[in-house]
């Protein structure tokens, strides 16, 4: 059954580049085109990524399903399709008991967030396994990826997580003093994205960008994807709580 | 399995010799803590007294009728023949109404522009550059310019801290306030101390105010008419300026007032949003130019003989400066310089030339002169005082600025019948005499001030530098008498000059007077304003080093507990890296201000962490615990409550109040959802009740104080509710049952909480038998540490007012979440490998977190205005400082920290009852210093980590705001949590 299951490093690396190709379009995109960023138009960039990047890896991931005897390729997107929803559930939980806010002024960005979340984590998984109880835990409590087709599905999904958390850690940081600034930075291989915006952060976080991705690429192909991923949903969870968890400082200013 | 491992006969051995060197070994247990405890005391003590400067509130005050005290009164002509005038007579009441000194201006015009900049007022060829902002008061350069006798700018230097409230304080007082002024303010900024503004009102002169409403919360009945305008809105730049633009040119040109303070906003304001060099600002400056102009012009219009403004004078002042961004509140050379300017209408003579332009003159102008003075704010209340003929606040340190003294005409006037003596023919003589006898009431006053001081504070001044300032006074007023005498001893005499030269002979004294006056200032800037970093060094260093005894300890211990068990530790490590990771990653948050403003969110934030990773521990044995669940929706709860305390905390963000009472839905049913929510906390309560009530039942007490455990903790819950339902109003109760719910059933409850813990602690020492009927060492923990709580607990519920039942299901429901965690991973560690007993700090980890969470959700935030003044007041009336500092400190610190270290036992318990035969006795208490170590070592960790970013940030601008609260909470949660630690092991062990 294992052997079955081998994926070649080409198909693997063909599967990664896809995946990320399709987040730097969304990201592109919005950009140039539409000239949206998460910070002023966090749902509507989160919901272009969900509808670019969502079919993709369905799709894609639902080509390198285990059982291929017995299960066809839409029934594999069907299985996506189910846990996309399942997946947002928990990565919604997850998020409130991070201190994600609640609230009807917050329910389409936490849904689109949680669904995005849900495609880099859940759905890959189901497509590949289905609801394959041992290999579900085999992946997700272990963190030992025994095959290529478990790393392919699970360190994206540790990278997002990962990301997300971190994303979600220095929510209430003050930019006042730049070696604050710079201590996030270093720390939490700060958001490339958001560099551009802060001209002056951009060598600090392009830097620990570089010597992580150095590290990453001796590691092998399969671990830049969960970097790319924890970049990009570093952004979005930061800006997702920006606008609502920023504790405007000024006002405390006056003795 | 890893039961054959453990050979029976081994265990058995080994645990019977263990129990015997346990007994022995009791306080070898307990030593640590005691070390411990006394180290943390100590870099405590070091630090405080390095780091925040504290400075007793006296409340005495001053009077017109003190003046006889002094040395200073000079005798009247008729009975001055032989008498010594060293103060046996009785007061004189003068005939011109005069009090300490001899008014010199009739009425006070103080405009106070809130953050001027000293570069706002200097002409620009004071610097090196021009820059934006500079020039733009043009009105007073050119007054400075013209009018070099009667108007002048100074450079004013304000004392850290630099925020208006303090600055105020200070401007009034003439003193220094600083952070913790100790006083019986408790919680209202008023300011108790003896004041200008006091001292205004009290002698009869009307004040009128206008502006920041700061000056209405520090002196609420001291004016005769305010328009205050609220200040907290930062991003409103013309609300206060508008209003007092609009009644301040009216108020001009009225007479009944004496004093008018007009205290404008907007720059401050305007530098807070956009910074110094912005459009908003220079638009500010050249508002106030405008309106500086007409006032100008209004008073010189009425300047004339007998106008409305013969003799006033006009005084234009910062509280205090502002960096280029905006910010203040520290000691920089930008935030303390700020500006005064001051304008005569009634001319001096000529001659003042000399005094002013004597060192103080700083540049020439291409074509005019422009002199720029120095000016201490600390000498503003005395200078004020000494110009209006009041007496000097009590508290004052400053000097009479003799600038300023000079600029009012009428100090040039030879008014006293002593000047005759001196034969002093020339105004600038008779002025000396004036400003000689106002600095003699100034020194005297300043004297008794610092005597009554070192007598009565806290913390005292340093006794050299008393001796010193000792020394320097009787110099002073020495010569002055001696002065004084042979003026008069030669009276019979015709005038004559005591020696060649009058002026010089008044310019020693007055240097006299100076040399002491500036060394109490000083002295005092040295006690009160600056840091002494070597005891803040030795402190942090005691405090390195307890961090390393602790850590040495737990090592200790930690072998002791591998003599019960060989194991290995390996599948331990990832989680006890966890714990360091995120215990780091929390103090070092503590650098940045606005992590310590969100800190139960952080909290809170890392406490799902521990329960998202606990989850995933526990999936790895493929068994996920319904606790683990619960507690994640528990803390999403805390989170829920901390985020809406935060909301309260932050003034003006009512509208987010707003926005969830509304999508509650609590408009609707208004009335029913009250009477509800007042029931809400009752029906918690019962449900607690029930949860006690089978919690004791379950221990095996001894049967008597099992009833009076039981039968006290019921008791306390009814009383507790008829003390609610009776704050409520629900029920009309008559009077004396108001009288009983309100303050005898508090009072009881107390007594009771009392009661139990005493009554244990006797049975502790005298029998333990008595209550710890049984000889297993975790059932009599178990017993112990639950008759504590329940001492305890009743205290700190009715203390924590109606949402004392829901925090204590809260605090009920984590504790059981996180006793239950521990037991999952228990199990599967000893159904793995042979890593059973190794003690697992992530329980204890949670539970600190919890306490956290638990003091901002019980609203609690580290600010001295988030002390909940009105637990302090539940069963009293009146203040009384012992009474009810008790009562806040266990309210601050009940849920916090008092709950959770005596109810860290039940850690230890729950492993050992679930696992009961295969652990020995003495394991248990090895097991319990562990738990204590740990979590006293997480406290610390967290305290130093505080303790060195406040260290860092002393210059920060919030350093007062935030750093310095958040110190001393968490310095003294520290010192709280130690001492609970050594009770709790003299009890338990």
């Amino acid at each position: 059954m294992m052997a079955v299951s081998e994926i070649t490093t080409p198909k693997a690396a063909a599967l990664h580049l896809l995946c990320s190709l399709s987040l730097l379009v969304v990201h592109w995109v919005a950009c140039n085109l539409y000239s949206w960023s998460l910070i002023t138009h966090t749902s509507e960039t989160l919901g272009l990524c969900l509808i670019v990047h969502g079919p993709i890896v369905i799709g894609v991931y639902s080509l390198v399903r285990r059982d291929r005897q017995h299960c066809s390729y839409w029934m594999a997107v069907a299985r996506g399709l189910l846990g996309l929803p399942v997946g947002a559930l928990v990565m919604a939980f997850g998020a409130i008991v991070l201190g994600a806010p609640v609230g009807i002024r917050y329910l389409k960005r936490t849904a689109y967030w949680s669904l995005l979340m849900s495609i880099f984590t859940f759905v890959p998984p189901a497509c590949v396994f289905g609801s394959s109880r041992v290999d579900w835990h085999r992946i997700f409590a272990h963190f030992k990826p025994e095959e290529s087709l478990d790393a392919l599905v699970s360190l994206p999904a540790y990278g997002s997580v990962i990301g997300a958390w971190i994303g979600a850690w220095p929510m209430p940081l003050d930019w006042e003093r730049p070696w604050q600034a710079e201590f996030s930075c270093v720390g939490i291989s700060c958001t490339v994205l958001e560099a551009r915006d802060h001209m002056h952060h951009c060598g600090v976080a392009a830097l620990s960008f570089r010597v992580i991705s150095i590290r990453e690429i001796r590691c092998g192909f399969y671990h830049l994807r969960p970097l790319i991923f924890l970049v990009q949903v570093v952004s979005c969870l930061h800006h997702i709580r920006m606008p609502c968890t920023f504790v405007p400082m000024k006002k405390v200013n006056r003795g | 399995m890893s039961g054959p491992r453990l050979r029976p006969d081994h265990r058995d051995s080994l645990s019977s010799f263990q129990y015997k060197g346990m007994v022995a070994s009791k306080w070898a247990m307990i030593r640590p803590f005691f070390l411990i405890l006394t180290l943390h005391s100590l870099a405590i003590y070091l630090f405080t007294r390095g780091f925040l400067l504290t400075r007793t509130e006296l409340s005495s005050f001053s009077h017109c009728s003190d003046k006889s005290q002094s040395p200073c009164s000079i005798p009247s002509p008729t009975n001055n023949a032989n008498a010594s005038f060293l103060g046996d007579h009785p007061p004189k009441s003068e005939s011109n109404g005069q009090c300490w000194t001899r008014p010199a201006v009739d009425r006070l015009v103080i405009i106070i522009l809130d953050a001027l900049r000293f570069d706002f007022v200097a002409p620009s060829f004071f610097f090196e550059e021009k820059k934006p902002w500079m020039d733009k008061l043009e009105v007073l350069q050119k007054l400075a310019s013209n009018d070099r006798t009667s108007s002048r700018i100074f450079k004013a230097i304000a004392d850290p801290p630099t925020t208006s409230l303090q600055r105020l304080k200070g401007l009034t007082t003439g003193g220094l306030p600083t952070f913790i002024d100790v006083g019986n303010s408790f919680g209202a900024p008023a300011i108790v101390e003896d004041n200008l503004i006091f001292q205004l009102a009290n002698n009869g002169k009307r004040v009128l105010m206008m502006g920041d409403d700061t000056w209405v919360k520090l002196f609420p009945h001291h004016f005769n008419e305010s328009y205050p305008y609220p200040s907290f809105n930062v991003k409103d730049l013309d609300t206060v300026d508008n209003g007092v633009i609009e009644h301040l040119l009216p108020s001009l040109l009225r007479d009944d007032w004496d004093v008018l303070i007009a205290h404008f906003l907007g720059v401050d304001h305007a530098g807070h949003i956009y910074g110094v060099d912005s459009t908003p600002m220079i638009a500010k400056l050249e508002q106030y130019n405008n309106i500086l102009e007409e006032v100008v012009q209004v008073l010189k219009n009425q300047s004339g003989s007998g106008g409305l403004h013969e003799n006033t004078l006009l005084v234009v002042m910062g509280d205090h400066g502002q960096t280029l961004n905006g910010d203040h509140g520290g000691g920089t050379a930008e935030e303390v310089e700020t500006s005064l300017f001051a304008m005569s209408l009634k001319n001096p003579p000529a001659p003042v030339a000399t005094v002013l332009d004597k060192n103080y003159c700083h540049l020439d102008l291409d074509g005019k002169k422009i002199c720029i003075g120095t000016f201490q704010q600390l000498d503003f209340a005395v200078t004020m005082a000494s110009l209006l003929g009041i007496p000097f606040p009590f508290g004052s340190i400053g000097r009479i600025n003799p600038e300023l003294y000079a600029l009012t005409g009428r100090t040039w006037e030879t008014h006293n019948q002593c000047a005759e003596k001196f034969g002093s023919h020339s105004t600038l003589e008779s002025w000396m005499l004036n400003y000689v006898n106002s600095l003699c009431v100034n020194t005297w006053q300043v004297k008794r001030y610092i005597d009554l001081y070192s007598m009565t504070s806290v913390i005292g001044l340093p006794a050299e530098d008393l001796r010193y300032i000792n020394v320097l006074y009787s110099q002073a007023q020495g010569s002055w008498l001696d002065i004084m005498k042979f003026a008069l001893s030669s009276e019979n005499g015709t005038n004559i000059r005591i020696t060649d030269n009058t002026a010089s002979v008044l310019q020693r004294q007055i240097d006299s007077y100076s040399r002491f006056l500036e060394g109490v200032a000083e002295l005092a800037r040295f006690a009160w304003t600056e840091f002494n970093l070597m005891l803040m060094g030795f402190g942090l260093c005691v405090m390195l080093t307890s961090l390393c005894v602790h850590l040495y300890s737990i090592r200790t211990v930690h072998g002791l507990c591998k003599s019960y068990y060989p194991f290995s530790g390996s599948s331990a490590s990832l989680r006890i890296l966890t714990v360091i990771f995120l215990v780091a990653i929390r103090a070092v948050s503590f650098l940045s201000n606005s992590y310590i403003l969100a800190e139960g969110r952080v909290a809170s934030f890392l406490l799902g962490t521990s329960g998202i990773l606990n989850l995933w521990f526990s999936s790895d044995t493929g068994e996920v615990a319904v606790e683990d669940l619960l507690f994640l929706v528990l803390n999403i709860i805390i989170r829920f409550s901390i985020e809406s305390g935060i909301s309260k905390e932050t003034i003006g963000s009512s509208s987010s109040i707003v926005h969830s009472f509304g999508s509650t839905g609590i408009e609707k049913g208004w009335s029913l959802m009250i009477g509800l929510l007042e029931l809400l906390p009752i029906l918690a309560l019962s449900i607690l009740v029930v949860l006690i009530y089978i919690i004791i039942s379950r221990n095996s007490f001894g049967k008597r104080l099992k009833h009076f455990y039981t039968m006290g903790n019921i008791l306390c819950c009814m009383l507790m509710s008829v003390h609610w339902i009776v704050e409520s109003n629900i029920i009309a109760a008559s009077e004396e049952l108001k009288n009983f719910g309100k303050t005898f059933a508090p009072r009881i409850i107390y007594s009771i909480g009392l009661l139990h813990f005493v009554l244990l602690a006797l049975s502790l020492t005298i029998n333990k038998k008595y209550i710890v009927p049984v000889s297993n060492p975790t059932d009599a923990l178990a017993i112990v540490a639950t008759s504590m709580l329940s001492a305890w607990s009743s205290t700190i519920l009715i203390l924590l007012g109606r949402q004392g039942p829901n925090v204590a299901l809260v605090c009920i429901l984590g504790a059981w979440c996180i006793t239950r965690l521990k037991w999952a991973a228990q199990v599967d560690a000893e159904s793995g490998t042979a890593t059973g007993p190794i003690f697992n700090p992530m329980p204890v980890l949670q539970w600190s977190l919890l306490a956290v969470c638990l003091f901002f959700y019980t609203g609690h935030w580290c600010t001295f205005d988030g002390l909940r003044y009105a637990a302090a007041f539940i069963g009293f009336e009146h203040f009384n400082i012992v009474q009810q500092g008790i009562l806040l400190a266990i309210d601050t610190f009940g849920v916090s920290h008092i709950i959770p270290v005596l109810s860290i036992p039940f850690l230890v318990i729950s492993k050992h009852q679930i696992s009961k035969k295969k652990h020995p006795d003495g394991l248990l208490f090895i097991n319990l210093t562990q738990a204590f170590l740990i979590y006293g070592l997480i406290t610390a960790f967290t305290t130093t980590l505080t303790i060195i970013c406040v260290t860092i940030q002393r210059r920060h601008l919030m350093v007062w705001g935030l750093f310095a609260p958040k110190y001393v909470f968490d310095v003294l949660g520290l010192l709280v949590t130690d001492v609970l630690i050594c009770v709790g092991s003299l009890f338990y062990y």
